[in-house]
């Protein structure tokens, strides 16, 4: 299975969890999405500060129509019904065939902005949909003339109704939640199909082109939260409910022409979308054919050998399956590979209730042969050394002065434990089924007893990886956790990953190294919500950041990941997508 | 005789009813919690609730028994209130992974794993049969020899060795098997025709069929020898028989006759999925969708699987004791 | 396999044999049949090497920390400076530079060359890896013994009610498909086992493996020593023993028990060598021993994984080349034991 991603996120941070990804391409699910919490009101988009993620294209600036695109992946899609689609693959698939209320703009290269899609922007300054005074209710005006596939027009309702059945809980059990959580519901609606008489009030429509959503608090951010596939238009009268994952109707540019689960899904044009309509979505192949069930190794090996329909294919697996065994063999393929930085960092956490002393912390920070690391969790191609736990891309970011020397600096660890109780063994846990974890595991095995210290390594189950995080004190010592940023502000990554709950009394729950501090806890909540300018905030945040990192060593940061994509000859347009890390299927095009 | 083949059909039916219980058990009170492992993000137990109900098992273990076997044989109704669906018979429920119905995730992997046993089984059998008769028959010259070594060292051939070798070889070299080539494993109903499915599975079919054609050159020769040590082959010898005649027609088929019994309790173990060679192989036969079921806890598919795997190898099991009591009236009265 | 009729075949082999220092009264006796037996073996060039190498398989796993400790790498030791990895950099500016692994082939440093990425020492973990695959192979093939020779001879003994419940019992077991059901219940397992005293360490698997393996082993033997005293049970020897006045304990010591020995010697070491290959299969799959603990099958898992070897076939045949002479000796000597001690298959 692929890393699991969220598309958009925009809650409290009381509801934050951390996405965790694995850097190899084992066919292993990836971690839970992750929220975050509302950026610096008034900016819908970034601003200032131009994260680069790398070389943009590979073939860019092809603009012809037509061909089919061979799509390779290891396993089926999870889900394809908008209400449950949430994670990565299925997610890039789900954006060529439905359409949402506002999309992000993810040109590689340039960094996300935050666009009208089904709505047409209405509000003031940069906002799409039109607030109200404390941002509790948001009104959204659809365009007219839009249309399902079958021709039927695409109203208000058909929106309101996929909202509604998000809150069937015991029917759906995947896929965002936002807006369950954050909308009122105050007559306790479950569903259209356990409450048919019910009506969803929080969400109104008084004609069939407006939209009004009225929250329990204010939302800042809500524009981003419509671009989740919640907002997806689903006709009530097509509603095949749990198979709605195989027959899902389409408001995109593409639709379902034949779909064996596990075997093949292909993708042909909407004779019903209109590009005009649609600006965000240049559609340039005529279809998409998707093979799934393909063993990442013979993944890898195709899209190098480069040989018959494979010219035209591409994978939307993590890092496109490449194995570490065929690094050496992408010398031949220059021309068809591209490699970036994505939205993931990934850090070594300290359990701070188990080692308690920042000090021996710092040592072990200091003792990691974090060059080595980079090795074990399968090389400079897949990763390479951060500075910080916060991607390198995000507006208005600074390094930390963590003052460790890549390979390791055993000297300087010794020194700083000297006098210090020092654990005599400690717990290593990765995540089982994924040997670059486990390869990482044994390097600080090998680094810490230099130290004296003894690492047992204990294998977690994946299914319950973050659980066991979670429980407190738990069995782990270190472990390797990641944040992925949904969109690249400060604001969406320190509080989940270093900040309080909603209660403000002790640490949240991506918090893994259950590191709080009450005075550091309130600052972050205060920038959290501030209202200064984005620069400012951002600057505040950043060096917060990093006074708590190098002073309490929470965690030490490991690898900051790349993303390499490699496609067939034939392929134009291909980029590293900021958000998803994957080549980014909207704007592929393929020679014929 | 019928009385005979009732006992057995019973005997079948209760097994079969133990097999269930004991699987369904084991993995339905086994510590994994499917339901708290959906949970993501703000997990409540208000929300792992809902989820049981979503995947059913939020009724008493007995009723969920119940429900799955009636499910097994005539089809059951499933789903939450307001979201009920008919899940036809044989009713294996949907996969926790990608809501597939289980039954249709085994009817498509069905005939990968049917071609790679059928194929392999026929490998095995001539070359296994065919050098332990020969070897049989001239027992103790180079031919003898030479076969009791081969099949000894096939015997323990590590499976992922010979795979993976295998592969490596025409990998690296040849390249003219459809490894890296284009195709994904193909029937021989798929656009690449018959010359793709044979290309795929040529590989899969020596790896899986060397260790049983080394054993069956053993078993042949151990039992050709046997019988044509018998009293009865040396007095139709006496009798001035034709040395074909005798070979053939008396000493072949006494010896055929335990191997027809021991092949069919092979293959019925190989139609639930030969989980190693598909494995190396990715080929998505039954054995591959366990594979994947157990590193994603998917409980109703791996619950289906090993059902599934169970009834093949029961039924052949009855059908060799069937086979016997055709053969050999005196087990009949047992 | 009879072996009712073997004491009488082995006086006809030794007569054929030509060796007639043997008198029929010691032939009878249960004790001279393994001597006997033993003979027979010596005789055998080949059961001669294989049991060679089984000694000094078994020596090589007692002495593994003396042998790395001379080569002068351990198993999980880390050799992964520059100067013996590099996996080639890139940039992120264009793709890849070539991978360059030195020291990869054997070297007068490391006798069998190093694993990828890490630089573990081969040598090493196939001398350590020896100790493992070859503990829960033999543990294994202990406990599927102890369970199976009990409940056969218990079963058979007893008959009546005891007699169905256990047959049915091994009937259902034998029923089960054997890698599919290991394959999920190791987790299952594992997560039970891992929440007692034992812990989430290196242990647990080990552990698993010989209950799971055990477990699932016993049946095959339990059949077979069920016949076995069955058919002995109403032996005249056993018959005449009664008549004597001997205890039912005496028959069952004096009689009985040598016999079945026989055929569990024979069933061991068939099942040991299975054992091995069922724990490399496991292991391969990622359902038995985890890193850093070596295991052959866990160094084939290592080698498959990220297709390493295909850049470098030498992870890959060291672990399975092992396997396949060690697996082979079993065989061959086990062969060599069947033969031994039933006369009438070797005839063939």
């Amino acid at each position: 299975m692929n890393r699991r991603r969220p598309l958009i996120a925009a809650v409290a941070a009381s509801t934050a969890i951390v996405l965790i990804a694995s850097c190899s391409s084992s066919s292993k699910k990836g971690g839970t999405s992750g929220t975050n919490p509302p950026p610096p009101s008034g900016s819908s988009s970034s601003s200032g500060g131009t994260p680069s993620t790398g070389p943009a294209l590979i073939k860019d600036g092809y603009t012809v129509k037509g061909g089919t695109v061979n799509i390779l992946v290891q396993a089926n899609f999870e889900h394809l019904d908008p209400v449950q689609n949430y994670v990565t693959n299925s997610g890039n698939v789900g954006k060529l065939i439905y359409r949402t209320l506002t999309v992000f703009d993810d040109t590689p290269g340039k960094a996300p902005v935050i666009k009208a899609d089904i709505a047409v922007k209405s509000g003031p300054g940069d906002y799409i949909g039109i607030p109200n005074k404390d941002q509790t209710v948001w009104t959204y005006k659809i365009q007219k003339g839009l249309k399902f596939q079958d021709g039927s027009a695409i109203t208000a309702a058909d929106i309101k109704y996929n909202v509604e059945r998000l809150f069937a809980a015991d029917v759906y059990k995947d896929g965002a939640t936002y807006l369950r959580d954050l909308l009122v519901n105050s007559n306790n609606y479950a569903g259209p199909y356990k409450d048919p008489n019910k009506d969803l009030t929080s969400v109104q429509t008084p004609d069939p082109y407006t939209l009004v959503f009225h929250f329990a608090s204010g939302q800042p951010d809500a524009d981003m939260m419509m671009s989740l596939f919640y907002t997806a238009p689903v006709p009530k009268a097509k509603d095949t409910k749990q198979d709605y994952d195989f027959k899902p109707v389409s408001s995109g540019p593409y639709m379902i022409t034949k779909y064996t689960p596990n075997k093949e899904l292909v993708l042909g044009r909407n004779p019903n979308w209109s590009a005009a309509t649609d600006p965000n979505r240049p559609a340039l192949p005529d279809s998409f054919d998707i093979t799934m069930g393909i063993a990442p190794a013979t993944v890898s090996q195709r899209l190098i050998a480069n040989q018959g329909s494979d010219q035209s294919a591409l994978s939307i697996d993590n890092s496109s399956d490449i194995q570490p065994g065929d690094v050496s063999k992408l010398q031949g393929a220059k021309d068809r590979f591209v490699n970036g930085a994505g939205p993931c960092v990934f850090y070594n956490i300290f359990n701070e209730n188990k080692i308690k002393d920042a000090d021996v912390r710092h040592a072990f920070a200091l003792a990691l042969n974090r060059q080595a690391a980079i090795t074990a969790l399968n090389g400079t191609l897949f990763g390479s050394i951060p500075s910080s736990f916060i991607a390198a891309n995000v507006r208005g970011f600074q390094p930390a002065n963590l003052g460790l020397k890549d390979t390791g600096d055993i000297p300087a660890a010794k020194a700083l434990l000297q006098g210090k109780t020092v654990p005599k063994s400690i717990t290593y846990g990765y995540s089982q089924g994924r040997p670059a974890q486990k390869a990482l595991a044994l390097q600080w095995q090998s680094d810490l007893k230099k130290l004296g210290v003894n690492v047992t390594i204990q294998s977690i189950p994946t299914d319950s990886f973050y659980k066991t995080l979670r429980t407190d004190p738990g069995p782990v010592d270190i472990a390797l956790a990641g944040w992925c940023w949904d969109w690249p502000t400060m604001a969406s990554i320190v509080p989940p990953v270093l900040g309080p709950d909603a209660t403000q009394k002790t640490w949240s729950t991506s918090n893994f190294s259950k590191y709080f501090d009450s005075v550091t806890a309130k600052q972050i909540t205060a920038l959290a919500g501030s209202t200064e300018a984005p620069a400012t905030v951002d600057q505040q945040f950043a060096t917060l950041a990093n006074q708590i990192q190098t002073t309490n060593w929470p965690f030490v940061p490991t690898q900051a990941a790349l993303n390499p994509i490699l496609v067939g000859s034939k392929i134009h347009n291909v980029g590293v997508s900021g958000i998803w890390s994957l080549p980014d299927l909207n704007i592929i095009g393929v020679e014929p | 005789m019928v009385k005979f083949l009732i006992r057995r059909f019973v005997a079948l039916i209760g097994l079969l009813i133990a097999v269930s219980i004991v699987t369904f058990g084991l993995f339905t009170i086994g510590p994994s919690d499917p339901a708290a492992d959906s949970c993501g993000k703000s997990c409540t137990p208000e929300r792992i609730g809902q989820i049981k109900v979503a995947l059913g098992l939020d009724k008493p273990l007995v009723t969920q028994y119940w429900e799955y076997m009636k499910g097994l044989v005539a089809g059951r109704e499933m789903g939450p209130p307001g979201a009920r669906y008919h899940c036809g018979w044989p009713c294996f429920g949907r996969s926790y992974q990608d809501n597939q119905f289980v039954w249709d995730a085994i009817k498509q992997a069905l005939p990968y794993t049917i071609s790679l046993a059928l194929g392999a089984a026929l490998i095995w059998l001539v070359f296994g049969v065919g050098f332990g008769v020969i070897a049989g028959l001239n027992k103790g010259k180079l031919i003898d020899k030479l076969s009791v070594g081969v099949a000894s060292l096939g015997v323990s051939l590590p499976v992922p060795l010979i795979g993976l070798t295998l592969i490596l070889l025409v990998n690296t070299d040849w390249r003219w098997l459809p490894y890296t080539s284009g195709q994904a494993p193909a029937l021989p109903w798929d656009s690449g025709g018959p010359v793709a499915w044979f290309k795929n599975f040529l590989l899969p079919w020596f790896t899986l069929a060397a260790i049983f054609s080394a054993s069956y050159v053993r078993l042949t020769r151990a039992n050709m020898i046997e019988t044509m040590g018998e009293d009865y082959i040396r007095t139709a010898t006496a009798k001035g028989l034709p040395r074909r005649t005798v070979t053939l027609k008396h000493g072949l088929r006494a010896a055929i006759t335990p191997i027809v019994t021991i092949f069919g309790l092979d293959l019925g173990g190989l139609l639930g999925g030969a989980v190693l060679t598909e494995f190396i192989y990715s080929l998505p036969g039954l054995g591959k969708l366990s594979a994947d079921a157990v590193n994603n806890g998917d409980l109703p598919k791996i619950l289906a699987l090993v059902l599934f795997a169970a009834f093949f190898v029961i039924v052949a099991n009855i059908i060799v004791d069937i086979l016997y009591a055709v053969v050999d009236p005196r087990v009949r009265l047992d | 396999m009879s072996l009712s009729a073997g004491d009488l075949d082995t006086l006809v082999a030794e007569a054929e044999s030509g060796d007639y220092e043997r008198t029929s009264e010691k032939a009878i006796e249960g004790r001279s049949l393994y001597s006997l037996a033993w003979r027979r073996i010596r005789r055998s060039k080949v059961a001669m090497v294989s049991f060679g190498f089984i000694v000094l398989l078994l020596l090589v796993a007692i002495f593994a920390p003396v042998l790395t400790a001379i080569e002068g790498y351990g198993p999980t030791q880390l050799n992964n400076t520059p100067d013996i990895i590099s996996l080639g950099g890139q940039s992120l500016s264009g793709p890849v530079a070539g991978s360059v692994l030195k020291f990869r082939l054997p070297s007068a440093d490391h006798w069998l060359g190093v694993t990828p990425v890490q630089g573990r020492d081969i040598f090493a973990r196939l001398v350590y890896g020896a100790r493992v695959s070859l503990t829960i192979a033999l543990l294994a093939t202990l406990v599927s013994v102890v369970l199976g020779t009990l409940l056969g001879a218990i079963a058979a003994y007893f008959r009546g009610v005891v007699d169905s419940v256990i047959s049915r019992l091994m009937d259902l077991l034998l029923a089960f498909p054997q890698l599919l059901l290991i394959l999920s219940l190791t987790p299952i397992l594992q997560n039970r086992l891992g929440n007692t005293s034992l812990g989430h360490g290196s242990t647990l698997p080990i552990v698993s493996l010989v209950i799971i393996l055990g477990f699932f082993g016993w049946p095959y033997l339990g059949r077979i020593v069920r016949g076995q005293v069955l058919s002995l049970r109403e032996r005249e020897f056993v018959e005449a023993a009664r008549a004597l006045g001997a205890s039912p304990g005496r028959i069952v010591v004096k009689e009985i028990i040598p016999n079945v020995v026989a055929v569990v010697l024979i069933y061991a070491t068939l099942a040991i060598p299975t054992n091995i290959t069922a724990e490399a299969a496991l292991s391969f799959l990622g359902a038995g021993v985890r890193d850093p603990t070596p295991s052959w099958g866990q160094m084939l898992n290592e080698a498959q994984n990220g297709n390493w070897y295909q850049n470098d076939p030498w992870i890959m045949l060291v672990p399975g080349v092992a396997l396949l002479l060690t697996v082979l000796a079993f065989n061959l000597f086990g062969d060599a034991v069947r033969d031994a001690l039933d006369p009438r298959a070797s005839r063939g």
